[in-house]
């Protein structure tokens, strides 16, 4: 039963049944998209794969939750032959830079790899072209995975830049994680800078994140407010503050900032960032609440 | 996509001043359209019994009063914006928001796109489904009232063509003080709640 | 469009009530049923069959259409119910419209079931009907032997007419229905402004169809939709509908008036409403004085009625039965009521009719208060009943009334003065189990309308016209103890007091009185139960002392369709055929305009599929029979039915000469006319308006069934035996005795009633019920704040005066009065383990929130023994 007065309101897991499917599906792309932007600075061909495998791997996962998936090659085709496919939907233009990604992230791991053509290998690794293409379409998906949130306009909680925002910086959190498990053998391949880059993201992620609880309990609706809530104090409080913040944030902060000379220092930030990631995106998808109607 | 006019704009009117909350239009809703998910007893995700109306009983306010909301029909749809296909469109006919089967890949998006949690998924097929089903389709073809309004034991609900100024809804509408829900989320619904004669 | 369809039955409404009755309620109501008997007239185009039904979900018994599509396995795909959209109880709630839900419902019992464990443990093991049937009668047997017939009981909500076949064959007098939890108040209250005949919920009530302000104290009409619809139609004629209650219920959401009174305080609202009556003469004086025993005398000292035989009679029962009135002229002169045979032309049959003994031509004095002399010379303080009423009414000036009941006092004064000038009615009430003084109120709500003048007219209370419809049912003569089938057959019962009058002497129905039985054999012993479509821990208030009592019986056999709490404690459970899977003609109660009419039940689903139920009374035949086989024989009943086929054939034997067949009969030999038009009209609709009311006959024409014959706004009847003398003759309020009242901050009224979306038994399975019923307490949420109650917290709540404690989440609204808790009956609080033990997980929500007859003291007022369902609590927050 729903009621205004009282914000007990439905919550869109029990009603669209957004749950871990999707809280995966948007940590893989993410993780993916950002490997991409981050291959611009790191031109490893680990990167691309590990990015490619995420792709597909979130793909899998958006697929799966499909309540129709035998009726996708259709819906698709009877779209495309009515003229319906609409492209002011999100999820019409995330499918599309899904698409882009995959075959992006694959061509490069197929020419790293020396799978296919090779001779192409300088493209990737001298050139700049090609992995800025890579560095655009890898923030775009990143950036599409938050607008698909704020899209769903019977959630207000979700209606708020801050969203891409954070899942760009938390996608970029476990880029860098993934170059941290990468440079973990490989020493010369880690240099300072990551411990720098990823202060700085944790830190961004942080004021986001309180952004984003505070622009949703003070100002917005009560739906959005119940969102807040259920993050700060109520259904999702554990996996918010435990996973999210603390485990996703402030650890690897603390380990960054005065445990960096510990010998898995790099690895266990990578793992906590990994994790935290999840949690952030997992919690802020299941505190999605409609609003009342009066 | 929503520009185009539609030759009639069908449309609810829920009467809060008659309404006693029996809750015969849900069960009405579910036997007309959703038979078949009952017989199964699949699970419904977010409901107990599957229909497009949902209870709500606004009693946190000093005078408390209840609301039985379903689709609104809404001529700025954000379902409509949201489906990837076009598989939700304004039925130019009746200026009635449908979904089409062929388009439909089950995403759910439509759902949360909803500012009036008026969608739910069908076990059986995985479509969204919002007022009106199939069978209220049928008997609203046919010229007829659809179930839930039938069913009403007090006479809380009218439905017909909002653009004929003839029409027992425009007369009502015409005759009584009724508003709009969320109306701030832009949708402009076609959902009428009566609060005073 | 009603009135068309009901001339085509030709047997339409009087001429007047037509008019006045559609003229006003035309428009959007009578499109809507249209609607639906287009919808029902295509799907039949499309191979569906239509089948008409009572519904039986409630006691309201509203007309439904059940829609099956032929040729194809009903499932919920092809059956489907529908009001009957020509009936005169038309409409369908959502708890009806859950019928064939409930039919398929996976939650039914299937199979007998045996217990195994321990009583009250919940353990049972499916055993075949034989081994279940031959177990009974083995156990029952020797308990009859050693503590005779009358230790049997039977109890049910509505099949006691189904029990009394058995209990009477058996030889008990002991069938205990469920009143004292329902409307016994409500009876007592009609019984003594109107009389034995009429104490019947349905009997009297008010004509909601051209009603101007009706005032519902503690009626919620969430039941029957056929009352709802009227309501609505009233109110799009002007008419004004207010809820006395401190709960809001459903049908106040919308536009009626809510007055949220102080639990228990109803009485001495009513009373302030009279004093304002009172005081500015706003009353009926001609109804009164000339309707009612308002003129009568009654003693000073003891408020016993003054008759002929204590004045200037004889001590004949003729002048004991002669009351003293006074007349303007200053004179005393006696009244009754005489009874005599009359040959009826239409049928050369004999009659007995009653009239007044009176001569019209006395004026009754209203206010008077003197002296009189008996004949024995004694000199007694007398009054008129009026001015007994005029000094108890000064008691409650607005002001003072204000702070008992919390309804500002000019509040009072204006609903006073509404319901006197606009003519309005006071709904007599039906479920009226609250505080223990409601057998006072509902006699007074009665009286009430006495004041207004408005009785048996169009718009005031009214009886309500029979249909004729007889049913045949074993005879009983108290004097003779002589039990006679409607074959003829007759036999003797031992022992003819029936357990619960012998400690409330005139009580429809209090099962909880067996209690002293049960624990001291006093004044025998119970030994063995029978429960036929009753969930006794949800109907009984103080649920402990239930379960304690059903620990103490040697026998306990439930029958039900679904798997409820009482089951637990049976030795053995017996599945039951639901209303859509049986069949008959009944009559129509709450029929719209007060007519009298009929209706055919032929509702035509199979039980499913795996599913072994049998109709109730098969089992409880069949159980004697085995143990007995010559006393079951006096119904004929002599070789065991195997089918429900089988037992329907034979039970149709029990009928004959009763039902329909005698009505049309009658009908035929009167009118034959209207017998063609009954049948045309049954045929093509499913039901019939057998009689129309006539209004202003009683007691205009007519007397009531009262001792004066008038209506009695001071009831003569307590004086007539001496063990009725906890009844009072005048109505007065008096605080709560049920309960310690709530003092602390946080103490609370447990207030108790049905919400509209939870329903008694069958219903509170239903998917619809799950879905829409609240089954928390519901607290005010300015006392929430108070307390710091957050919603939906989880509390621990405590009753004042048993300290039963017991835990439940909480949900804020402003429909509750501050100080007040809501716990509607029949929506959560489940305990039943065996309903736990078939669906594990599908069961949770049906445990949720309260059952309030947990925290009920089971306080019961003398005579008529009504149990008090409301109590005190206190609450302690858990956790949020
Ligand atoms: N939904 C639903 N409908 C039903 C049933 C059901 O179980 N559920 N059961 C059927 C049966 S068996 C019956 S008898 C009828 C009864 O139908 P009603 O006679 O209308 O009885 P309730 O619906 O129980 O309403 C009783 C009301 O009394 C209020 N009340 C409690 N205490 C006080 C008090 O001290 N003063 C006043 N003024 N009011 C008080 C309660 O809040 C409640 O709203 O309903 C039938 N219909
Ligand atoms: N606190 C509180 N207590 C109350 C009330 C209240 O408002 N508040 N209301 C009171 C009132 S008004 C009443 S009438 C009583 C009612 O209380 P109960 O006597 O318990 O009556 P029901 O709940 O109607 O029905 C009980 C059982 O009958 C079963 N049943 C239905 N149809 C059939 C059938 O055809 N055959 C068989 N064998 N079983 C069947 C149902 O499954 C259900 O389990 O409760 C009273 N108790
Ligand atoms: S109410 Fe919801 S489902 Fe209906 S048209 Fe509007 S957005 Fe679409
Ligand atoms: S569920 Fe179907 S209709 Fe809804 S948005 Fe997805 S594809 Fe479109
Ligand atoms: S119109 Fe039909 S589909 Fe829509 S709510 Fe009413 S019954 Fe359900
Ligand atoms: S059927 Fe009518 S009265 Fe009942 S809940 Fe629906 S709108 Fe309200
Ligand atoms: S009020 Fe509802 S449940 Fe009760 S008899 Fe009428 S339709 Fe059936
Ligand atoms: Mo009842």
């Amino acid at each position: 039963m729903t009621d205004a007065g009282f914000l007990s309101l439905t919550p869109q897991l029990a009603a669209a049944h957004w749950g871990w499917t999707i809280a995966f599906f948007l940590w893989f792309i993410g993780l993916s998209g950002m490997l991409m932007a981050l291959f611009y600075f790191v031109r490893d061909k680990r990167i691309a794969l590990v990015s490619f495998i995420a792709s597909i791997l979130g793909c899998v996962f958006v697929l799966s939750h499909l309540a129709r998936l035998t009726n996708l090659p259709f819906a698709a085709f009877n779209a495309l032959i009515s003229g319906s496919l609409n492209f002011g939907s999100w999820m019409l233009i995330g499918i599309c830079l899904l698409g882009v990604q995959a075959v992006l992230t694959l061509v490069a791991t197929a020419v790293l790899y020396g799978k296919v053509k090779p001779d192409w290998a300088p493209i990737f690794t001298e050139r700049k072209a090609v992995p800025v293409l890579l560095a655009v379409v890898g923030v775009a998906v990143t950036v599409y995975s938050g607008f698909l949130l704020t899209q769903a306009s019977g959630v207000t909680f979700w209606h708020t830049a801050l969203i891409p925002i954070l899942w760009v910086l938390s996608g970029l959190g476990c880029a860098l994680a993934v170059w941290e498990f990468l440079g973990f053998r490989d020493k010369k391949a880690l240099p300072g800078t990551a411990r720098t880059a990823g202060i700085v993201i944790e830190v961004s992620e942080l004021l986001a994140l309180f952004a984003l609880l505070q622009v949703a309990a003070s100002f917005s609706t009560p739906g959005a407010k119940a969102g807040a809530m259920s993050l700060i104090s109520g259904d999702w409080a554990a996996m918010f503050w435990i996973g999210a913040v603390a485990a996703g944030i402030l650890l690897p902060l603390a380990i960054r900032v005065f445990g960096e000379k510990a010998r898995f220092a790099a690895p266990l930030c990578a793992v906590l960032a990994l994790a935290g990631a999840l949690c952030i995106r997992a919690s802020v998808l299941f505190a999605g609440y409609f609003d009342p109607l009066v | 996509m929503t520009e185009m006019k539609p030759k009639k704009q069908l449309a609810h009117l829920f009467n809060a001043t008659r309404c006693i909350g029996c809750t015969a239009c849900m069960n009405a809703c579910a036997q007309t359209n959703y038979g078949d998910v009952m017989a199964s007893g699949k699970p419904i995700h977010g409901r107990v019994m599957p229909g497009n109306i949902q209870k709500i009983v606004m009693d946190g306010n000093r005078r408390p009063f209840q609301i039985m909301s379903q689709c609104q029909q809404c001529t700025d749809a954000p379902c409509i914006k949201a489906c990837p296909f076009g598989a939700n469109y304004r039925d130019p006919e009746t200026g009635q928001v449908k979904i089409d089967p062929k388009r439909c890949m089950g995403c759910n998006y439509c759902i949360t796109a909803c500012p009036y949690d008026a969608r739910w998924s069908n076990p059986l097929t995985g479509l969204p489904e919002k007022c009106m089903g199939e069978g209220c389709q049928k008997l609203v073809a046919e010229g007829k009232d659809p179930a839930c309004v039938a069913a009403c034991p007090t006479n809380a609900r009218v439905f017909g063509d909002i653009l004929d100024p003839e029409s027992a809804i425009s007369r009502e509408i015409a005759s009584s003080r009724t508003v709009k829900l969320l109306e701030e989320k832009g949708t402009l619904p076609n959902f009428f709640v009566e609060v005073a004669k | 469009m009603e009135t068309r369809t009901e001339r085509r039955t030709g047997v339409g409404l009087s001429r007047r009530t037509l008019l006045a009755g559609t003229a006003a309620a035309a428009g959007a109501s009578a499109i809507s049923w249209k609607v639906i008997a287009e919808q029902i007239e295509t799907l039949k185009k499309e191979g569906w069959e239509a089948n008409p039904v009572a519904c039986k979900v409630c006691g309201g018994g509203c007309g439904l259409i059940i829609m099956k599509k032929t040729g194809v396995k009903p499932s919920l795909a092809t059956v489907r119910v529908f009001p009957n959209p020509t009936h005169p109880q038309r409409g369908m709630c959502g708890r009806a419209s859950q019928a064939a839900m409930l039919w398929a419902s996976p939650y039914r019992l299937k199979k007998p079931l045996k217990r195994v464990g321990a009583r009250g443990e919940g353990k049972f093991k499916e055993v075949s009907w034989d081994e279940a049937l031959d177990g009974i009668a083995k156990q029952l047997k020797p308990i009859v032997e050693k503590y005779g017939e009358s230790s049997v009981v039977y109890t049910s909500h509505t099949l006691s007419g189904i029990q009394k076949w058995a209990s009477f064959t058996l030889g008990t007098i002991n069938q205990i229905g469920h009143e004292a939890t329902c409307n016994t108040a409500g009876n007592a209250g009609r019984i003594l402004a109107f009389g034995k005949k009429y104490q019947g919920k349905n009997k009297i009530d008010p004509d909601y169809d051209h009603a101007s302000v009706i005032m519902l104290v503690g009626r919620s009409i969430n039941c029957p939709m056929g009352v709802a619809h009227r309501l609505v139609e009233a109110k799009d004629r002007g008419a004004k509908v207010i809820f006395v209650n401190p709960w809001q219920p459903d049908p106040a959401l919308g536009t009626a008036d809510w007055i949220p009174v102080v639990p228990g305080t109803d009485g001495a609202l009513i009373f302030s409403m009279l004093q304002v009556m009172i005081r500015e003469k706003l009353y009926d004086a001609e109804f009164l004085a000339r309707q009612t025993n308002a003129a009568y005398l009654v003693s000073s000292d003891d408020g016993h009625p003054i008759t002929k035989a204590e004045l200037t009679g004889t001590d004949s029962d003729a002048d004991k039965a002669l009351y003293a009135m006074r007349t303007k002229a200053g004179t005393v002169v006696f009244r009754g009521v005489k009874t005599e045979k009359v040959t009826d032309p239409a049928t050369g049959k004999e009659k007995e009719v009653q009239s007044f003994i009176e001569n019209a031509s006395d004026v009754p004095e209203l206010e008077w208060k003197g002296e009189l002399k008996t004949k024995a010379g004694a000199v007694i303080p007398v009054k008129t009943v009026f001015t007994a009423y005029a000094e108890e009414a000064s008691k409650y000036e607005p002001a003072a009334a204000a702070k008992i009941t919390g309804i500002a006092a000019d509040r009072i004064v204006r609903l006073a003065r509404l319901m006197a000038t606009k003519k309005g009615v006071f709904e007599d009430n039906w479920y009226s189990s609250r505080n223990g003084n409601d057998v006072e109120l509902c006699h007074l709500l009665c009286a009430a309308n006495a004041f207004i003048g408005n009785v048996d007219q169009q718009g005031g209370l009214c009886v309500e016209e029979g249909s004729g419809l007889t049913s045949s049912a074993i005879k009983f003569d108290g004097k003779t103890k002589t039990c006679t089938a409607p074959n003829g057959t007759t036999w003797e019962i031992t022992n003819t007091l029936r357990a619960d009058h012998a400690y409330f002497p005139e009580a429809p129905g209090s099962f909880f009185a067996l209690q002293k039985e049960l624990e001291e054999e006093k004044p025998y012993p119970v030994k063995a139960l029978f429960v036929t479509a009753s969930n006794l821990l949800q109907r009984e208030a103080n649920t402990d002392r239930m379960r304690k009592m059903l620990m103490k019986f040697d026998l306990v056999v439930v029958q039900d369709v679904m798997p409820q709490e009482t089951c637990d404690y049976a030795d053995y459970v017996l599945p039951a055929t639901m209303f859509l899977e049986k069949g008959g003609v009944t009559g129509i109660e709450f029929a719209r305009e007060m007519g009298g009419a009929i209706q055919r039940n032929a509702p035509g689903l199979p039980i499913p599929d795996g599913n072994e139920s049998r109709d109730d009374l098969f089992p409880l035949l069949e159980v004697i029979r085995r143990a007995w086989p010559e006393r079951a024989a006096r119904l004929g009943y002599t070789k065991e039915c195997k089918t429900n086929a089988d037992f329907r054939k034979w039970n149709k034997t029990l009928s004959e000469g009763y039902g329909l067949p005698k009505l049309m009969a009658d009908l035929e030999a009167k009118d034959p006319e209207k017998a063609k038009a009954v049948k045309e009209s049954l045929d093509a609709n499913g039901w019939a308006l057998v009689k129309p009311k006539a209004y202003g006959t009683y007691p205009y024409k007519k007397p009531f069934d009262t001792p004066t014959g008038k209506m009695e706004i001071y009831a003569f009847w307590p004086y007539l035996k001496a063990n009725r003398k906890g009844v009072p003759g005048l109505p007065a309020w008096e605080p709560v005795k049920a309960y310690t009242l709530p003092s602390k901050p946080n103490e609370f009224y447990m207030v108790s009633g049905k919400n509209l979306q939870g329903n008694s038994g069958l219903g509170m399975f239903g998917p619809g019920s799950h879905a829409n019923s609240e089954r928390r307490a519901v607290m005010n949420p300015d006392d929430a704040s108070r307390l710091g109650v957050k919603e939906n917290a989880l509390l621990e709540i405590r009753a004042i005066d048993t300290g039963f404690t017991e835990k439940s989440r909480v949900h804020l609204s402003y429909r509750i009065k501050q100080g007040c808790l809501h716990m509607p009956g029949f929506s959560g609080g489940t305990r039943s383990k065996l309903l736990r033990a078939m669906s594990p997980e599908t069961a949770d929500w049906m445990e949720e929130g309260v059952n309030p007859n947990w925290f009920a003291t089971g306080y019961a007022s003398p005579v008529f023994g009504p149990l008090a369902n409301n109590g005190s609590v206190s609450v302690k927050v858990l956790s949020d």
